[in-house]
């Protein structure tokens, strides 16, 4: 079944909420406030606690560090469910060692909320108030979803997301992260069954595609041909594209599932200072040029600071649950996820 | 063991009669430290498996206790076909293993085959391979889409195919990687083994191989069942080989199942938990087996009469054992290390065809610019090898009071010392990471965020491997030795120094190496236990292969792969000195 462009934006809109940002505009540079710089240079160090890929954060921490050299930034770096563990473990012996938390999965930051401090960017008002979850929360990092191909053994590519359900790419030609891998495939499943329809994981499933722990080997996969193709992270298949890496991707004309991440500053913080300047550098322009352009991620700001790579703002349309289904429809969905496509609980 | 090892209290001589609280304070105290890095732990496990909670965050109730998770974890079919599954892939590999590790043994050790130091030391590199590593190795030369051995097949027109996404996949490459544990404990059995015997069964007209299959391994037998249960309960452990392997066949193992459970949003560690004390009794079970197997014989081979092992001339027949092993070296070594080049230099893996493999413009050293431009890339190989040093000296000191007490003292409670040792290997990483993590991170002497804290986990979590290769040398050396000293006045602690020391010498550096590899490889532990300061190898390897990056991920396995055999050289050489006249030959 192909969804007419009507069909999907009424279930974008009846189900889900469309996160449109408008045109880009121009980007205001960051400017802190040079008494926050000090302090934050006498600080001299800050605490990185990132479920985003080591690569990836240490390339953002990279381009921190040319503004602020002063500032040597350590990372902590755990899935999802284990750093969410850490840092409840931690806060309870009163051990913990994060100045910034940094998660992809927002039900899971907004279920240790009391352990942020209260904390609004200088520019809060550019930011998409559907993509905000709590006022303690913020999205440094909105990754969001694609679908990639190898060119070199897909001549025919798949342009929609109802694509991917073709008989012509059975057989183990896809590739698909499994639901519970956290919050970013959370979100792509939801937008499956709110958007594509109720029967829309039955008939992928269909297609017998080979499963995957995470978005990163998954993409590793479709470079070398182990499959060849499957919905991934832009930002992981962005950055491969531009090294040169046999690796095509498009957004699906139905919509583009996004993460806004729920970020913020550890209650307690030993690094206030760092901790503030790092948050306002991430969620300003700067910070978020960094993110589309490095990275390949979109923006959960109202308009983007520079062009969308891949994103043509006419025609695509951001897709972002409604949080409260997010939360709700978590445990039986997924349920329901591992029994279509066979996976072993 | 021996069962007329007189006690302790018996050896020392009559002046210190008034000191015999001496051995009860002594197995005290290794209870006390055996409790605080075995038993503490283990208790937060059981909490942990028990509850829905975490025990630090939300504190321990006894209302809370239930086992929900154990019926969660019985009543799914699913964790009943992860563990026949476990069973199924360790069991094949560990025969596999044995079959290999105690060729290579003979060959090395008891032969006059060829070539046989560089034979030794090349056999145990896949020991310095992590298994995720190993998995990503042979997925590149075994997939059966992009296998680089069915690539060459199919361009030299051999109707071959390999796939190792496959049950005999897993344990062909369990087994072959695995065979160094086999190899590092009946290696040194050879190596202490007196060859009269074996001469007297020739000069009885035994052939070589019958003197082999009927007094050699008969006579190894405690280091061949060691080696076989070590693999075993190491395999049931590993993540990296099912998880690259298994995965793509969707062939759950109890690792992958249980590391999919820490990994899922929101994790479910208690679950893991109750699926971890599953894999406890198994291995629980394996380890009486084996006490059940050894106990009442007597295995003493090194006694005090004066002998030098003398290697079996097999004629023309060495160059068949010297083709068998260059055959396994290449299928061990050479093909997975060839892998890992092609990925390390490579920059990206696809491989269209033959010619393309061989295009120099597709390789080059942009995966280790890359990697050495992380900060976090020196940091970690740095932490890594303070914390490996720290965990082999406490470690294999520790194993060395321990295997004494155990194997050669009459020590009170030592058999509940033998028992809490062995505890750990029976806990998967992943699981026991949390449950150190738990344990001590409410400890208030400033553990948290420093090395110590890995590097005790490390000791904890390895100790049953350390002592079980340190316990089968300090078993083969015979009590009339030490008896010898104590007549001569030495005391206890004399008699170990100058006497039981140099005799185990080579067992201890090969149980003080091995926990050094351990250490520098364990990822499980070090997950939870790492914090901003103290990042080390195997979390940034994670890092590197959940970052989807093979390239980096292969480099990053090449310098630590060099790192570690650089280091082994040297503690090989030391251990070798000491091999073949120690005092124990001149006695």
């Amino acid at each position: 079944m192909k969804l007419s462009r009507r069909q999907s934006l009424g279930s974008l809109a009846s189900l889900g909420l469309i996160a449109r940002f408008g045109p880009a505009r121009a980007a205001k540079p960051f400017i802190p406030d040079p008494a926050l710089v000090a302090a934050a240079n006498k600080e001299g160090t800050l605490v990185l606690y990132t479920a985003s890929l080591t690569e990836v954060i240490q390339e953002t921490i990279n381009v921190f560090n040319k503004s602020y050299p002063g500032i040597r930034v350590s990372m902590v770096r755990a899935s999802g469910g284990q750093l969410i563990t850490r840092i409840r473990t931690e806060a309870a012996s009163n051990k913990l060692e994060a100045d910034v938390i940094d998660h992809s999965d927002r039900s899971q930051s907004k279920s240790i909320e009391a352990l942020f401090a209260d904390y609004t960017p200088p520019n809060a008002a550019d930011y998409l108030p559907e993509t905000l979850v709590s006022p303690k929360l913020w999205p440094t990092t909105t990754p969001a979803w694609c679908i990639a191909w190898n060119p070199e053994l897909v001549s025919n590519p798949p342009k929609t997301w109802m694509d991917l359900c073709k008989p012509e790419y059975a057989g183990g030609k896809i590739g698909q992260v499994i639901a519970q891998s956290g919050g970013t495939t959370w979100t792509r499943v939801m937008f499956e069954r709110q958007v594509l329809g109720e029967d829309y994981w039955a008939k992928q499933a269909a297609t017998k595609p080979k499963l995957f722990p995470s978005n990163a080997p998954l993409c590793d996969a479709v470079i070398r041909g182990e499959v060849s193709m499957g919905p991934i992270l832009m930002s992981i298949v962005y950055g491969k594209k531009k090294d040169g890496a046999p690796i095509d991707m498009t957004y699906g004309t139905e919509g583009i599932p996004i993460t806004p991440y729920g970020s913020g500053i550890a209650a307690g913080a030993k690094h206030p200072n760092a901790a503030r300047l790092w948050m306002d550098w991430m969620l300003s322009d700067d910070g978020q040029i960094a993110s589309i352009r490095d990275q390949g991620n979109v923006t959960a700001m109202r308009n983007p600071p520079i062009p969308v790579p891949v994103f043509d703002p006419k025609t695509e349309k951001l897709w972002t649950p409604k949080f409260s289904e997010f939360e709700s429809l978590h445990d039986a969905w997924l349920d329901d996820w591992n029994k279509t496509y066979g996976y072993r609980q | 063991m021996d069962a007329q090892a007189p006690s302790l209290t018996v050896a020392i001589p009559n002046r210190h009669a008034e000191r015999r609280w001496l051995p009860a304070a002594w197995s005290g105290l290794l209870i006390a430290i055996l409790g605080f890095l075995v038993l503490y732990p283990t208790a937060m496990l059981l909490i942990g498996a028990l509850t829905t909670t975490n025990p630090v965050v939300e504190g321990f109730h006894f209302a809370d206790l239930s086992i929900s998770n154990f019926l969660t974890v019985a009543t799914n079919p699913n964790v009943g076909a992860a563990l026949a599954n476990s069973m199924i892939a360790c069991g094949g590999g560990t025969i596999v293993a044995v079959v290999i590790g105690l060729s290579f043994a003979w060959v090395v050790v008891r032969t006059n085959t060829p070539w046989k130091g560089l034979i030794a030391s090349a056999g145990m590199l896949p020991l310095f391979v992590p298994p995720l590593v190993a998995g990503v190795a042979w997925s590149i030369l075994g997939s059966p889409k992009t296998g680089l051995l069915n690539l060459l097949a199919a361009k030299a027109g051999i109707p071959f195919h390999i796939d190792l996404y496959t049950m005999p996949g897993m344990i062909f490459v369990f087994g072959i990687y695995y065979a160094p544990y086999v190899y590092m404990f009946t290696a040194a059995a050879l190596k202490n083994m007196d060859p009269s015997l074996e001469e007297a069964a020739e000069i009885s007209g035994a052939s070589a191989l019958r003197t082999m299959a009927t007094v050699t391994f008969p006579l190894i037998l405690p280091a061949i069942i060691s080696g076989m249960l070590l693999s075993f309960v190491v395999m049931l452990g590993i993540y990296g080989v099912p998880a690259v392997l298994g995965s793509p066949a969707n062939i759950s193992m109890l690792t992958t199942y249980i590391f999919a459970l820490t990994a899922w949003s929101p994790p479910l560690y208690n679950t893991a938990a109750a699926v971890a004390v599953i894999l406890m009794i198994v291995t629980g079970f394996m380890v009486w087996l084996q006490q059940k197997v050894l106990s009442g014989r007597s295995y003493t081979t090194v006694a005090g009469k004066a002998f030098r092992p003398r290697p079996l001339n097999l004629g023309p027949w060495r160059f068949l054992t010297l083709a068998m092993a260059i055959v396994y070296l290449i299928v061990v070594v050479i093909l997975p290390s060839i892998a890992l080049f092609i990925a390390a230099f490579r920059k990206f893996l696809f491989i269209r065809d033959i010619p393309s493999l061989f295009d120099a413009k597709q390789y080059g050293w942009q995966h280790f610019i890359k990697m050495f431009d992380n900060p976090l890339t020196i940091t970690s190989i740095v932490n890594s090898l303070k914390v490996g040093v720290i965990t082999a000296v406490i470690g294999g000191i520790l194993a060395f009071a321990i295997g004494y007490t155990v194997t050669r003292s009459r020590a009170p409670w030592r058999r509940i010392i033998d028992i809490v040792t062995t505890i750990p290997v029976a806990i998967p990483g992943l699981v026991i990471g949390v449950a150190y993590l738990w344990a001590w991170i409410g400890l208030p002497i400033g553990l948290y965020g420093t090395l110590w804290i890995l590097a005790f986990a490390f000791v904890a979590r390895f100790m049953p491997d350390t002592v079980k290769v340190l316990s089968t040398s300090l078993m083969q050396i015979h009590r009339e030795l030490e008896e010898a000293a104590w007549i001569c006045g030495r005391s206890t602690v004399g008699t170990i120094t100058s006497i039981v020391l140099p005799l185990a010498r080579p067992g201890v550096v090969a149980a003080m190496t091995l926990l050094f590899i351990l250490a520098i490889r364990e990822l499980g532990s070090s997950l939870f236990l790492y914090s901003s300061g103290t990042m080390v190898m195997a979390v940034q390897l994670l890092g590197y292969y959940e970052g989807g990056n093979i390239g980096i991920t292969a480099a990053f396995s090449l310098v630590q792969m060099i790192l570690l055999g650089v280091l082994i050289t040297i503690t090989n050489r030391i251990s070798r000195g000491s091999t073949p006249t120690g005092p124990a030959r001149t006695g």
